[in-house]
């Protein structure tokens, strides 16, 4: 039996003056059809005329009305409400107020690369693509820059931690969207490459999280790809696929520790002997692979020819 | 029901986790399954094949697929994540679109293969609870595993994304809750309990992966788990065997033994932790190992 | 306290279409530009407009059956000289489009996949890339040369020298909470959409009009502000989604019914001949006299019945344009959206079809300032055809874009300069204000009423008793509004403070739409009135002006511009 009355517990929060967000219990009204914008709405016209939240276009394209229901972040525009709610902001991102995050300057948000990748370029070329360009690829540009995929993307929650920075998947989507667009794809392909799309953790948390479907971690997939044939792709992550492909060339299956050697080099795996000594006590070393495995001349048969790498 | 599967043990069971396939082969005698080990299968390619060299792995995985099918049976069962994501995948691919199949079938044909895309891929947890079902494996429990809060690690690429596995739904999983509480355990639910363990990192950033596989642990502990079940060998490396780095790197001890599905299937069967490769693990269970060998 | 001042050659307000085509050509041509956007970018109309653009490029068309489609679409009100710069502009300045990044459908042989408009004769509705999309093209393009674009910057004036001429603007940049002057050489209004002025619309929450307001304060002249389009169908529930659009007949079908609450076809009485194929404007009528006439669905609105159609013409379906679908499905379920239950359908406020009157160039009659887009008039006459609106965007945009540039290259000089320091101190000290005062009232609860005064008397259907009620009203909402009181403290993102500085705009505007569907005593396309329900051409080819000279509003009219075709050979064809 539904009720008329819902319960929403909001984290209200203003940086500028409390240490900690706190949760604060509102009643509202039910209504037909009623989603979670709405509860928003109610709530500004009637108990908490300061809450702090965005919204536009209703239709799930501007991308400012993202936050978590639940846990579970989603477009409030078109989330139906629940009988018992807990509404807090996007995790990770800077909290502007109660339940407004940083969204960042449009310029960071649409185009980081211009000031570099663009410099010295004449207008005309820097904006007017040629008829080649044009991909029939509209699904990656519709990015809406709801924050949702760098929002639960445990390697952009790394970056806290210092070390080499991880763009996130909204990031690394829009360059993917940008270099499809064009015959000559390099000023965006080689800041991509700066992004650092190997710390992706191939999670897939922001291709099942993306509102509109569109897929970020394909995208840094594909990202990774573009780079590798071109040879841009970072070393770590390019000797890690070349040596996946010579295990499986020569011994069918993964040469775990050729891998190891393949990415550190022969002096540079020593240090890994403390950890190989310890699994070689428990019988879980993997051994090297000599010579070739019975099925590797099919596996070779087959895949002739089909590497797309210079 | 048949319980003819084709079994494909990926390349870590053969090698840094043999515990994980000698237990899956006890495991599924006892339940009676008939497993044809694919020997002559090959590596997916994990997920540095199929980004980089598409082509190639689908190509690759395809040839897989189609030995399977030329046993006649129609399930390829895994047991790795990774490995379950990536046949999925292309499997996806293979029964979606016929250009992509017509294309591996071009190259398959020259040594003689051919794949009808008639094979589903499964992982052992999903056959185990799907196929054999839960109820009856109560049944077939010799030994509840009433001391153990077991903390259910499920990772990514066993959840995520959805329309590539769908067995679980990623923002409430419960295969593995279900088990541990068939099996007698106790199941402590921790947050992050479906988060990514931060394997593919690791050699691109050791650091990084070590702080973020340490973090689970520790979370899991926190919610009274005095055991972690993980239903990936590559999850396991990354929480067992590079414990020590991640207790390195966060400067503390953990001391969380971490095991496979089918070790803790097998333990609830009677088998003992011997048989079931529990010495070989980095953090040694030293109370299972203790209070099960018997 | 020292407010911060921009400059840039340009000043573009309004972020959609228009003023982001703008932006990018006055970029390209060497001006240093500044946008600003009141919402978020996408937003704006533009970001919620469909995807069909009007442009004459198809082999059988031509700019001269585009411009008759217009002016007859507009019931020859239009003015012909802005007609005929559009449709000869429009395949270019549309085409163009796709140089920027945009992706139309083509066919195989590369032709443009071609649609046929509701009221176009031809079929130039170039389709493809939703237009939400095509504003973040536009947009970074014009980051890409350079431009400079602020969102959450609310304008509320524009800022003047002592002869007349427009030099700039003063904001609230509410996302920080400081005020900001800007400073150019030239300003280009492109403020785009006034929905948001009625309490049923398919506009997004920034459209209140604003740029309107800001034109009349300077003694802008204003064209045919009675002209307001309503759609017939939108949606009725929940609050938040109510009046988005839900499309025309058409789009589910070829025989969809629409049902009064008695289960009767009423539009058989309204226009027997097209029923409910009707156009917008007498269906949004005959929608809106049932409903007031107590014939109306249980949340308002109208029953549109598709279960005659065949779901594979309908175009609301996941695999043409599924987002519309989608939303369908998520707000009244998958069995209205699958064509298995009616649905119910309320008409609701789209457009402002008059607004700033300019010239071919763009120019407007106060010196510096610069209008394109929706705020501008008057292309559309009384009446205005799907998919020109896109069009339109793109024409004067790009226009307004490359003659500012050119305007601005004279710069605001330094003596000017210091003068606009008054006038700032003045803006900020009203805007800040709003923070103390007496009052207790909510700016919300102001824009309640006015929206419920613009829906029920200067909205469907019209009278002269009604529309003297709404001045009335507006100006005892003018003289309550000391009561309004911000209620929070906090300068961030606070809406109260921006709904607080739209109330004295909103009734700038509502009160000059008032007074316009006063004056033009006939009944034109989007115009009706009850006490003059007809047309009449012998009075009325022509167009209203409305104008505050110094805080007095004058409305007056003048002969519509025939000078590329008489109305009479057009309406003989």
């Amino acid at each position: 039996m539904q009720s008329d009355i819902l319960t929403v517990v909001v984290d209200r929060y203003d940086p500028e003056r409390e240490k900690v967000p706190r949760p604060v219990t509102y009643r509202v009204p039910r209504q037909e059809g009623m989603v979670v914008a709405d509860v928003l709405l109610y709530l500004y016209e009637h108990d908490a005329p300061d809450l702090g939240f965005l919204w536009e276009c209703r239709t799930r394209r501007c991308g400012t009305c993202a936050m978590r229901v639940n846990g579970h972040p989603v477009l409030t525009c078109s989330e139906p409400v629940r009988e018992h709610m807990r509404l807090s902001p996007l995790e990770g991102l800077p909290v502007v107020r109660d339940l407004i995050v940083d969204r960042q300057e449009l310029q960071a948000r649409l185009a980081p690369w211009a000031a570099e990748a663009l410099e010295g370029l004449p207008k005309d070329a820097r904006i007017l693509l040629e008829p080649g360009e044009i991909a029939h690829y509209r699904a990656l540009s519709e990015c809406i820059d709801c924050f949702i995929c760098d929002s639960v993307c445990p390697a952009l929650a790394e970056n806290a931690n210092g070390g080499a920075q991880f763009a996130g998947p909204r990031r690394l989507i829009r360059l993917e969207a940008q270099v499809q667009r064009r015959a000559e794809p390099l000023p965006w392909l080689l800041y991509a490459a700066e992004s650092n799309p190997s710390l992706c953790t191939r999670c897939f948390a922001c291709t099942e999280e993306c509102p509109r479907e569109l897929r970020p971690a394909e995208a840094i997939g594909s990202l990774t790809k573009r780079l590798y044939e071109r040879h841009e792709l970072d070393a770590h992550k390019t000797s890690h696929i070349s040596s996946f492909l010579r295990s499986i060339l020569r011994a069918a299956w993964l040469d775990e520790f050729r891998l190891l050697v393949d990415i550190y080099g022969v002096v540079g795996v020593a240090k890994f002997i403390p950890q190989a000594l310890r699994m070689l006590r428990r019988g879980k070393l993997p051994k090297p692979h000599f010579g070739q495995a019975a099925q590797s001349t099919d596996i070779q048969t087959i895949l002739r020819g089909m590497d797309k790498r210079s | 029901m048949t319980n003819r599967y084709a079994y494909f043990q990926g390349c870590a069971a053969r090698q840094s986790c043999p515990e994980l396939n000698q237990s899956t082969l006890l495991v599924a005698k006892r339940l009676g399954w008939e497993l044809i080990t694919l020997e002559c299968g090959a590596c997916t390619g994990a997920r540095d094949l199929i980004e980089a060299q598409p082509e190639m792995a689908m190509v690759l995985n395809a040839r897989t697929l189609s030995l399977a099918e030329s046993y006649g049976v129609d399930t390829v069962m895994t047991v790795c994540s990774t490995c379950t994501i990536t046949l999925r995948q292309v499997n996806k691919m293979l029964k979606e679109d016929p250009a992509a199949l017509e294309r591996s079938n071009q190259q398959l044909s020259s040594i003689g293969l051919r794949y009808n895309a008639t094979v589903e891929v499964r992982h052992f947890l999903w056959v185990l609870i799907a196929d054999y079902g839960l109820d009856r494996l109560k049944e077939q429990v010799k030994r509840p595993l009433s001391d153990l809060s077991v903390a259910p690690y499920y990772g990514c690429h066993i959840l995520r994304p959805s329309d590539v596995l769908g067995f679980d739904d990623p923002n409430n999983p419960r295969s593995l809750h279900n088990l541990i509480l068939a099996l007698g355990g106790r199941p402590t639910d921790f947050s992050s309990q479906a988060d990514c363990c931060g394997f593919h990192m690791m050699t691109i950033d050791e650091n990084r992966a070590a702080r973020h596989a340490g973090g689970l642990l520790v979370d899991a502990q926190q919610q009274g788990a005095n055991v972690m079940v993980t239903a990936c060998p590559l999850c396991h490396i990354s929480m067992d065997a590079w414990q020590p780095k991640s207790e390195r790197s966060m400067k503390r001890t953990i001391g969380m033994p971490v095991i496979h599905v089918a070790q803790l299937v097998g333990l609830a069967l009677g088998f003992s932790p011997g048989e079931l490769g529990l010495e070989r693990h980095i953090i040694r269970p030293e109370e299972i190992i203790a209070n099960y060998s018997a | 306290m020292d407010v911060e001042i921009l400059e840039s050659d340009v000043l573009i307000i309004g972020a959609g279409g228009a003023g982001l085509r703008a932006a990018v050509e006055a970029s390209k041509r060497g001006a240093r530009v500044t946008v600003l956007s009141k919402g978020p970018v996408p937003g704006g109309a533009t970001s919620v407009s469909g995807g069909v653009i009007q442009a004459a490029v198809g082999p059988d068309d031509s700019p001269e059956q585009h411009f008759r489609d217009t002016v007859i679409g507009g019931r020859f009100v239009n003015n012909q000289r802005l007609v005929q710069a559009f449709v000869h502009n429009a395949p270019q300045k549309v085409l163009d489009l796709e140089r920027y990044g945009c992706a139309f459908d083509r066919n195989k042989d590369g032709s443009l996949d071609l649609r046929m408009p509701s009221g176009a004769t031809r079929k130039r509705g170039i389709e493809g890339e939703v237009n939400s999309n095509v504003q973040k093209i536009l947009a970074q393009r014009s980051l890409e040369c350079g431009a400079r674009i602020h969102e959450f910057m609310m304008v509320t004036r524009l800022l003047q020298d002592d002869k007349g001429q427009v030099y700039g603007a003063t904001a609230v940049d509410f996302a920080r909470g400081s005020f900001v002057a800007f400073v150019a050489g030239a300003v280009i209004l492109a403020t785009g959409a006034a929905g948001r002025l009625y309490s049923v619309t398919a506009c997004p929450r920034s459209s209140t009009g604003d740029g309107v307001a800001l034109a009349r304060r300077v003694g802008a002249r204003f064209i045919n502000l009675e002209m307001m389009q309503f759609i017939p169908l939108a949606y009725t529930y929940p609050e938040f989604i109510k009046g988005f659009t839900l499309g025309e007949a058409p789009n589910y079908g070829h025989h969809t019914r629409f049902l009064n609450s008695k289960g009767e076809r009423y539009m058989l009485k309204y226009d027997a001949k097209r029923a409910e194929y009707a156009t917008r404007d007498v269906a949004a009528r005959a929608g809106y006299i049932e409903i007031q006439e107590g014939r109306g669905s249980p949340h308002g609105g109208i029953w549109v019945d598709t279960s005659g159609n065949d779901r594979k013409d309908g175009l609301y379906q996941p695999h043409k344009l599924a987002d519309r679908y989608q939303m369908i499905v998520d707000f009244y379920g998958p069995a209205k959206a699958n064509f298995e239950e009616p649905f119910e359908a309320t008409p609701s406020a789209l457009f402002l079809i008059g607004g700033v009157e300019i010239d071919t160039d763009c120019r407007t009659n106060v010196p510096g300032l610069f209008a394109a887009g929706e705020v501008a008039a008057n292309l559309h006459g009384a009446n205005r055809l799907g998919a020109n609106a896109l069009a339109e965007i793109q024409v004067f945009g790009s226009i307004a874009g490359i003659n500012a540039a050119e305007a601005s290259r004279v710069g605001c000089p330094t003596p000017i300069r210091a003068a606009l320091g008054l006038q700032i101190s003045d803006e900020r000290s009203a805007v800040l204000g709003l923070f103390e005062g007496p009052g207790k009232r909510r700016a919300c609860e102001f824009k309640h009423d006015i929206q419920r005064i613009m829906w029920d008397c200067v909205g469907v259907v019209r009278d002269g008793k009604r529309l003297q009620i709404a001045l009335a009203e507006f100006q005892r909402l003018r003289e309550m509004y000391n009561e309004v009181r911000v209620t929070s403290e906090t300068r961030r993102y606070n809406y109260d403070w921006v709904e607080a500085l739209e109330i004295p705009m909103m009734l700038d505007v509502g009160e000059m739409m008032a007074a316009a569907a006063l004056s033009r005593t006939e009944s034109r396309g989007a115009h009706y009135r009850t006490d003059f329900p007809l047309e009449d051409d012998a009075n009325w080819l022509r167009e209203t002006v409305v104008q505050d000279l110094n805080g007095k509003l004058t409305a007056t009219s003048q002969p519509v511009d025939m000078s590329v075709i008489p109305v009479a050979e057009l309406q003989s064809s």
